[in-house]
Formats: C-alpha cells, structure tokens, sequence
C-alpha cells in the first residue's frame, strides 16, 4: 500500500505543479512506483510541464463517472517506467470531483503505486477539499514571500483540521543573493512562522521556466541546481537523511550570526 | 522531434502524403469502453504519432465514441456564436482552452482551436483558422470523415475510432492548409488540394 501525498500551498503560481512534477520524476528515478494525480480540474498544467498533453485521452473526470477504468486512464511517462499520470479534465469544472470520488481514486491508485502525488489547485474551496481528501501528508509550497507564506499558513491550519498533521514544507524560488542583502524572506523566517518539517528549498533557476515549457522537469537535468535541489527533497520525502544544500545552509547560519550582530532586519 | 513533416517511404501517391515514422509503432490498442478487462492487460495508454500506424480505438463490435462518451452528445454545451443548419454546425468564435463542441453532423469553425479546447462532430471538421487543440471527426464511428483546417497543428486527432497524437517536441508544419483522414489504417495528413480527387493539370 502505498502513500498518498498532496503538494498545496493556498496561493497560486508558487510551484506546485513543478513541485509535483519534479519530486515523482525524482522518486521514479529512485525506483519507485510514482502515480502523479492531476487535481487542477479545468485548469490543467501536470500534463504539460510533462509533456504529456498530446497522449490525454481519458481524465480523472472519465473515471469517477464510470466513463472508463482507472488503467485507461493513466498515461505512462515517455521517459521513466515507474511514472505514470492521471490527467485532469479541461473541459469541466472543480465540481466535477467530489472529495469522496477522489478517496476512491487515491486509494485505488496507492494499490499499486508507492507514493501517489496529488497536485492541488490554488485556493481552499472544494478543489482543494477534493485534492487533499485522499491524502495522508502534504508538501506544502511556498516561495519565500509574506503572502504566499501567509496563504501555506492558513493551507496549514486545514490540513490539521482535515486530520494531516504533520505538513512538510519545500521553500521554492529562494534566490540566495536577495536573502543575503536581506531583500528576501530567509528560511528561518519561513520555518518560524509556518513551524513545520522544511523537506528543502529549491532555488531560483531559470532552467525551471525552459524546462516547463518544454515538458522536461528539471529533475531529468544533472546540470541544474533545481533539479538537484529536487532530486534531495524527493529523497527527504521518502526518509533519507540528507544534508540540506549547501546554499541552504550557509544562508541560515549567516542569516542567524547576521541578526545576532544586528546587521540585518529578522 | 519533429519528424512529422519527413517524408516518409511509402511510395503510394499522391506526392503530398506525409509520413512521421516508417517503422512498425508499438501501439496498444485501447479496449472497449465499458466492457470487461483483464485486469492484467498492460494498463496504461499509448497513443500514436499521427501518419502512423494508427490505433484502434475500440476493438467491440459497436464503435464506441470517446470524446462524446455516450448519448446525448454534448451540445448543451455548445457556445454562443454558432449557427446550426441542420447537419453543419458553424461556429464563429476562436475555442479557447477548456471549451468543448459537439454536434451530430459537421462542425465548422470560423476562428481557431486552442489547446485544450475539442471539437468532436459526427460527420467531418473544418477549421478555418489554426486548429491547435483535441479534434474528433466522425465521432460515431465514420472512418471516412476528415479534419481539415488552414493550420493542422492539433495536440491529438480522432477520426472514427482511431487516433493520433502530435510529434513529442516543437509542433512544425507547412503553412497551408491540409486535411487528416484516416488512409489504409493510419491517420495521415496532407496538403488540402490533393485530398480529394487530384486537380486537372491547367
């Protein structure tokens, strides 16, 4: 039986869909059984930052309607064996999915997968409802930002109400420079306020934008500094210990000798 | 890969005719709808490049529409903007992402079709613009409808019951325009002007 996880944040464009995206390439990189569950009803991305959408021919919508089985269903990854995605529908709306349905295909999927991933949508109504109705964890996204950690806050609150009570977190598009002059939210802001797991932080990295275009994850990519930061949350995430990233590091222990000097603004 | 416009080495004519791969596709064709399953059949789907060797749709006796999926089709969803005279339906707006155009007959479209827009249509498909999104002509099991458009450049093309997927990579193709049908088993496109019978030489 394997675990089901929904990566979320409450704010939209944070990279929940890149977050999804890379941590199932990673984890089918590391041998497992990955299914990726596209929980974006009518506004769907997974299949593209994939480059899966030319393959769609049943979605999530088709299955819990009975239009077809769960397995027609599934489009296997070009690249990776053990990968495999479950589409959103375009043509309809959040509703289309009850959080009761989308248990059912959660639980159908960790059958035969070791982590299904479910990529929520922005927002905390019924698609988020939905997405997170199956789940047992959460990755919680958030880019280092006072509103998108606002909204990963209140995502929080959610999840423990709906019985998730141990949320991870994943620090997106830290550009290490800007927290350095002090122009950017530091991780030990983010942990201090959100008080949750940090499973890592994924920097800022301009192959990230070509390779969603493109529908290449970035953690295909042994040149980049995403996919790497990728690759070592995705291994977090499955109960390895692994050192943070360097620049992680080094930034929270200046962040911390910096405010204790009085040099920067906490 | 954009091999889709490679010329391909079937020697049949007319000259037109395009052909993304030669080698034998490994496909596996997608079963009945609703009917039973092996369990143990390999799940997942694999849909074929267009102009290959094109997979079945549904292998039971009655053809089983997939986009339409069932009675009615869905033309209570069908937009503003169009007029439908009986068999053809035309529609006069672009369809953006996510909108969706059924109808029994023929579908024209004066405008464009945008990924993740679908326009499925019992008879043949006209898009007099760029069609980009899903298309499905002859949505009830017709074989000989057509898909024709100023700019064939769809994410996937469904013609009866069989269908096709765009080339992994930069969709690219000749500007002008051309039609899709389905031709000794494979969907294939080619430029408009030979699709039907070939023009007297003036």
């Amino acid at each position: 039986m394997g675990e089901v996880i929904v990566v979320t944040s409450g704010k939209g464009g944070v990279g929940k869909t890149t977050t999804t995206a890379n941590l199932g390439m990673s984890l089918a990189l590391l041998g497992h059984r990955i299914a990726l569950v596209d929980a974006d009803i009518g506004l769907r991305n997974l299949d593209i930052v994939l480059g899966l959408e030319n393959r769609i021919v049943y979605d999530v919508v088709d299955v819990v309607e009975g239009f077809c089985r769960l397995k027609q269903a599934l489009i296997k990854d070009k690249r990776l064996d053990g990968l495999c995605l479950l589409p959103a529908a375009q043509t309809r709306d959040k509703s289309a999915v009850s959080p009761d349905q989308m248990r059912g295909v959660c639980a159908d999927l960790a059958r035969d997968h070791d982590y299904v991933l479910v990529d929520s949508p922005a927002g905390i109504e019924q698609g988020f409802r939905s997405a997170a109705a199956g789940a047992r964890r959460a990755v919680i996204v958030t880019t280092p930002e006072v509103m998108a950690v606002r909204d990963a806050d209140r995502i929080i609150g959610l999840l423990e109400a709906m019985g998730i009570r141990e949320p991870e977190l994943v620090v997106n598009r830290i550009r290490p420079a800007m927290v350095r002059r002090g122009d950017m939210m530091d991780i030990e802001d983010i942990i201090d306020i959100l008080a949750i797991e940090l499973l890592g932080v994924v920097p800022e990295d301009d192959v990230m934008l070509v390779s969603g275009n493109r529908g290449e994850p970035a953690a295909l990519n042994g040149s980049s500094r995403a996919g790497e930061a990728f690759r070592n949350i995705a291994r977090r995430l499955r109960g390895e210990s692994v050192p943070l990233y360097e620049l992680e590091r080094t930034r929270g222990v200046l962040g911390r000798i910096r405010r204790l000097v009085g040099v920067e603004r906490s | 890969m954009k091999s889709r416009r490679s010329k391909g080495s079937q020697a049949s004519p007319p000259a037109g005719r395009r052909q993304a791969k030669s080698g034998p596709a490994a496909t596996t064709p997608i079963d009945e709808a609703p009917g039973p399953l092996a369990d143990a059949c390999e799940p997942l789907v694999e849909v074929d490049e267009f102009a290959t060797d094109a997979t079945p749709l549904a292998t039971g006796e009655q053809p089983v529409s997939l986009a339409v999926k069932g009675e009615p089709l869905r033309s209570e969803l069908i937009l503003s903007g169009e007029r439908g005279d009986g068999d053809t339906l035309l529609v006069r707006k672009t369809l953006r992402s996510g909108q969706h155009v059924g109808h029994r007959g023929n579908v024209v479209v004066l405008g464009d079709v945008n990924p993740g827009a679908e326009v499925v249509a019992g008879g043949d498909i006209v898009v007099l613009g760029a069609l980009r999104g899903v298309a499905h002509a002859g949505a009830r099991g017709d074989e000989a409808a057509v898909v024709a458009g100023f700019r064939l450049r769809p994410t996937q093309l469904r013609i009866g019951n069989y269908i096709a997927r765009a080339p992994d990579g930069d969709i690219t193709g000749p500007e002008l325009p051309e039609v899709a049908q389905v031709k000794e088993g494979r969907v294939i496109i080619r430029p408009y002007h030979s699709a039907g019978r070939p023009r007297p030489r003036l």
